[in-house]
């Protein structure tokens, strides 16, 4: 093994890990909020894959127009996805709502299909199919581009949550409703919002990976799965957690694929999940939280 | 009508349908489809029991019906087995793949065992797929052999229906005697609250591990009638995470947590798709929409709606009436023994122990990262005794009561009960050692009924297993009949007699402490662990609560008492204990405290700085 096939797959687990890390957030996010996970988060990251396919192949936008109309369209689909699959069910307990997730991913999954068909869709790369070439390490530089946004959007993020009222105001909602809503602060459109952001970083997962992937209704159920186990891997309801177990299963995956067995690909991120869920139940970098007698 | 005409109803309506439905239905296509029905079905009874009754979301149910499949079609056609014999290797090797999976996710609880059972399904798929030379891969495995009887072999549709229809009913039997059983009901006190379960005595892993693996032997079972049925064709595309997601759908859509509902959704879902054929693309879409609309409107699925008409009201009276009256009668017949004895006879100085030690706790610790909630305690309850743990607010009293009862693990120190090191053992250890505890925001099974909760009080002193609960044997019945008059003591001696049928949330506040206390007492304690037994509670009802302690303590359990009500406390207790900031500051009877400085200044915080 020489180290430029090893720093090659670093690079590609980094980005594969950047991709799991954002949808990873999603599903951290609206678990703080509102308690429960939500089972089409994959979802999140597969429908503006094909809404970006279809507004730059049919309609031939530009890259940049596409990315503005995506962001929006997907912060639009958080607030319905909200209304259906959450709200009608938020005084109920977490299965029914886990259930109906399910069944709004299922929806969206077999809608992708009858809209754009069964066949996988190829998004136009925003950057050259040539791979760079670093001191002899090759690089997609779609890799570069997915960790560069990866790590700007992470950056908006800490000064949107650390530095924005707006930001306070829903982490104070995932803490504690109660004493949020005591404040004066409106819960319901705290966790809109939630499911608005969640949605957005679904967004950018789906422009990033569509160029790498081609675009069919099942990424996303891969994506989604893979990152769940990355947010339980870091520690559940941990911001960095989720970004960190991202990362380490991005990278992880690429190498086992390589050195172990390209056959069982998808199956290490559960194999790594069960054996943290043995070893370290609370996560690598998360707390032990005992319920309270 | 008496009771054995009624208990034979159900069967003989049994025999002539299924005798009678191939003479009806003749078209093979909707027998095999039927038969497809029967085979979703189990596998939705084996979900039912995992989710329905023990409350543990698993999507991979599937999977297991898969590895069902795969394993008699393997068997079967490489090694020759017969096809009889892999009915049961269906069922073992799909419950211990259920044990292998159940270990490590089912510590953890809800979203993470959802997750995890999807990535099992994953994996399993992926197995199907690439070990071709166990599986024959994508392919599949073609010619898989139909049972026989003799020289006759069950090969048309309308023969294998009576082999689906024997296993479907065998099976549902044996689910539905499950739920009134001691396994059943330990599976619903996890569903309902696991942590008053393990502190009822219910080892909760091991039941949690138990019902994972019945729930994938049933799936088992189901993909064996799927292997050997039909088309004698299975495929890995057939065992996919869609599949578990219908499955599920089926469970919920049928009512969860009610077996003839898992038919009944299993059944509707199999036969609906031949209704909606002209959908065609948007079938799933559907599909999909209608587990939103059920979720939303029907929460309780078909099952829910159904027993709540009128007539299906009326025609369970008529079925349980029997069975209620016979209650009664064992209810009144244990009351009349009661009231001779302990009722009138106490007096408060018949609870003055024998001043053995019964409870030791030395240098116990519990630190929570920085904080020291309990820091170095030392104290002993005496046998018989009513002592009481008092303190303000934060002082450490109920994380002791926790780290007493197993469910904090100590940082630090020794406590032992009768001789016994208990520290850090799991809560139904604790329990079956002769400890219980009430909680002070109450935790009922609120699902179930009084005398369902009290039973499962029982729980640690009966020993029924799964084999035994299923097929309902004379030692389980025996056993049964013991445990229930022991619960109708209890309740007649807290005083809800009257109530056993009724939902445990729908009693009011004060009730639901005695059922608590009742449920508590069921498992025979030496020591009984009270925290803040009379928070909440009215005047009327404190003083009552007063007469029962000491009732409590004339029957020979000691008490260990967390509470605020000062008049209380002091009304009776033998000795009392007192905390400040984790660690104790006085002990000695009620009239040495009242008169200690410290406590004094503990309370009325006149120390700069304590506030």
């Amino acid at each position: 093994m020489d180290w430029s096939t090893n720093l090659q797959m670093v690079v590609a687990g980094l980005a594969m890990g950047s991709i799991y890390a954002l949808v990873a957030l999603g599903f951290v996010l609206i678990f703080n909020a509102v308690n429960v996970v939500n089972f089409a988060q994959g979802e999140f990251a597969m429908v503006p894959a094909f809404v970006a396919v279809w507004l730059m192949s049919y309609l031939n936008l530009s890259f940049a127009m596409t990315c503005v109309i995506t962001v929006v369209f997907m912060g639009i689909f958080g607030i319905v996805f909200e209304r259906i699959a959450y709200y009608p069910l938020r005084n109920r307990s977490f299965l029914p709502v886990i259930i109906s997730t399910i069944g709004v991913g299922i929806f969206l999954k077999n809608g992708a299909q009858l809209i754009f068909g069964a066949e996988p869709l190829s998004m136009p790369r925003p950057t050259s199919p040539e791979a760079l070439n670093f001191f002899g390490v090759f690089v997609d530089p779609q890799y570069i581009v997915i960790i560069l946004c990866t790590l700007a959007l992470l950056g908006f993020q800490y000064f949107f949550f650390e530095k924005t009222m707006l930001g306070k105001k829903m982490l104070a909602t995932a803490q504690d409703k109660q004493m949020a809503r005591l404040l004066g602060i409106r819960v319901a459109t705290m966790i809109a919002v939630t499911f608005v952001y969640s949605s957005i970083l679904g967004a950018a997962a789906g422009i990033l990976v569509g160029p790498i992937f081609f675009v069919t209704k099942d990424m996303g159920a891969m994506i989604g799965v893979k990152a769940f186990c990355s947010s339980i891997v870091g520690g559940f309801g941990s911001i960095p957690g989720a970004i960190l177990g991202g990362l380490f299963l991005g990278v992880i995956e690429v190498f086992a694929a390589y050195y172990v067995s390209s056959a069982y690909r998808d199956a290490f991120a559960f194999i790594i999940l069960i054996l943290v869920l043995l070893l370290r139940p609370q996560g690598i970098f998360g707390e032990k939280i005992a319920e309270k007698a | 009508m008496n009771t054995r005409i009624k208990s034979l109803l159900v069967p003989a309506v049994l025999v002539v349908v299924v005798l009678l439905l191939p003479r009806f239905i003749t078209s093979s296509y909707w027998l095999n489809l039927i038969n497809l029905a029967i085979s979703f079905s189990i596998a939705c009874l084996g979900l039912n029991i995992v989710l329905g009754y023990t409350g543990q979301l698993s999507l991979a149910q599937a999977a297991f019906w898969g590895v069902g499949a795969y394993t008699s079609a393997i068997l079967t056609t490489q090694l020759g087995l017969p096809v009889w014999a892999g009915i049961f290797a269906a069922f073992f090797v799909a419950a211990l793949c259920g044990v292998l999976l159940g270990i490590p996710t089912l510590k953890l609880s809800g979203h993470y065992l959802a997750m995890a059972t999807i990535g099992f399904g994953i994996i399993v798929q992926l197995i199907l797929v690439n070990e071709i030379w166990l599986t024959n891969g994508s392919d599949g495995i073609t010619k898989i052999p139909s049972p026989w009887i003799g020289s006759f072999e069950l090969k048309d549709p309308a023969t294998f229906f009576y082999v689906a229809a024997v296993s479907l009913i065998l099976l549902t039997w044996g689910a539905i005697h499950l739920k009134n059983s001691r396994v059943g009901r330990a599976f619903m006190a996890i569903r309902e609250n696991e942590m008053a379960a393990g502190t009822t005595g219910v080892d909760t892993t091991y039941y949690k591990i138990m019902a994972f693996a019945l729930s994938a032997g049933y799936a088992g079972v189901g993909g064996w009638l799927f292997a050997h049925g039909g088309s004698h064709y299975i495929s890995p595309d057939t065992f996919s995470f869609d599949q578990s997601v219908i499955l599920l759908v089926m469970t919920v859509l049928g009512g969860n947590g009610s077996a003839i509902g898992s038919i009944v959704g299993g059944t509707l879902l199999t036969l609906l798709p031949e209704v909606l054929r002209f959908l065609k693309d948007s079938y799933m879409m559907v599909y999909a929409a209608g587990i939103v609309l059920i979720m939303i409107f029907m929460p309780r699925g078909i099952a829910g709606l159904v027993s709540n008409m009128p007539i299906s009201l009326r025609l369970r009276t008529w079925w349980n009436a029997d069975s209620v009256a016979t209650l009664q009668v064992a209810a009144t017949a244990s009351s009349r023994e009661n009231s001779g004895g302990s009722q009138k006879a106490f007096t408060p100085r018949d609870c003055s122990g024998s001043g053995e030690v019964l409870l030791t706790v030395k240098g116990l610790a519990k630190h929570f990262g920085g904080l020291k909630a309990v820091d170095g305690v030392d104290m002993a309850v005496r046998r018989g005794e009513i002592q009481a743990l008092i303190g303000p607010n934060g002082s450490g009293k109920t994380t002791i009561l926790n780290m007493l009862s197993g469910l904090y693990v100590p940082t630090a120190g020794e406590i032992s009960l009768g001789g016994a090191a208990i520290a850090g053992k799991k809560p139904h250890i604790i329990t079956s050692l002769g400890m219980a505890r009430t909680f002070q925001n109450i935790r009922l099974f609120g699902e179930l009924t009084v005398l369902e909760n009290v039973l499962i009080g029982r729980h640690c002193h009966s020993r029924a297993g799964l084999f035994t609960s299923i097929l309902r044997l004379p030692s389980q019945k025996a056993e049964e009949a013991a445990i229930r008059a022991k619960a109708l003591e209890m309740l007649e001696f807290v005083g809800l007699n009257g109530k056993e049928f009724a939902q445990a949330n729908s009693l009011p506040y004060g009730q639901q402490r005695l059922l608590e206390l009742a449920r508590a007492l069921a498992s025979d304690p030496q020591l009984l662990l009270l925290d803040e037994p009379a928070a909440g509670l009215n005047a009327a009802e404190t003083e009552a609560l007063v007469g029962l302690l000491f009732q409590i303590c004339t029957r020979g359990v000691t008490i260990l008492l967390v509470e605020h009500d000062m008049n209380l406390v002091m009304n009776v207790s033998d000795h009392i204990t007192v905390l400040n900031f984790g660690k104790k500051i006085a002990e000695g009877s009620a009239e040495e405290i009242e008169k200690n400085q410290e406590v004094i200044d503990a309370y009325l915080g006149t120390e700069v700085g304590n506030a």
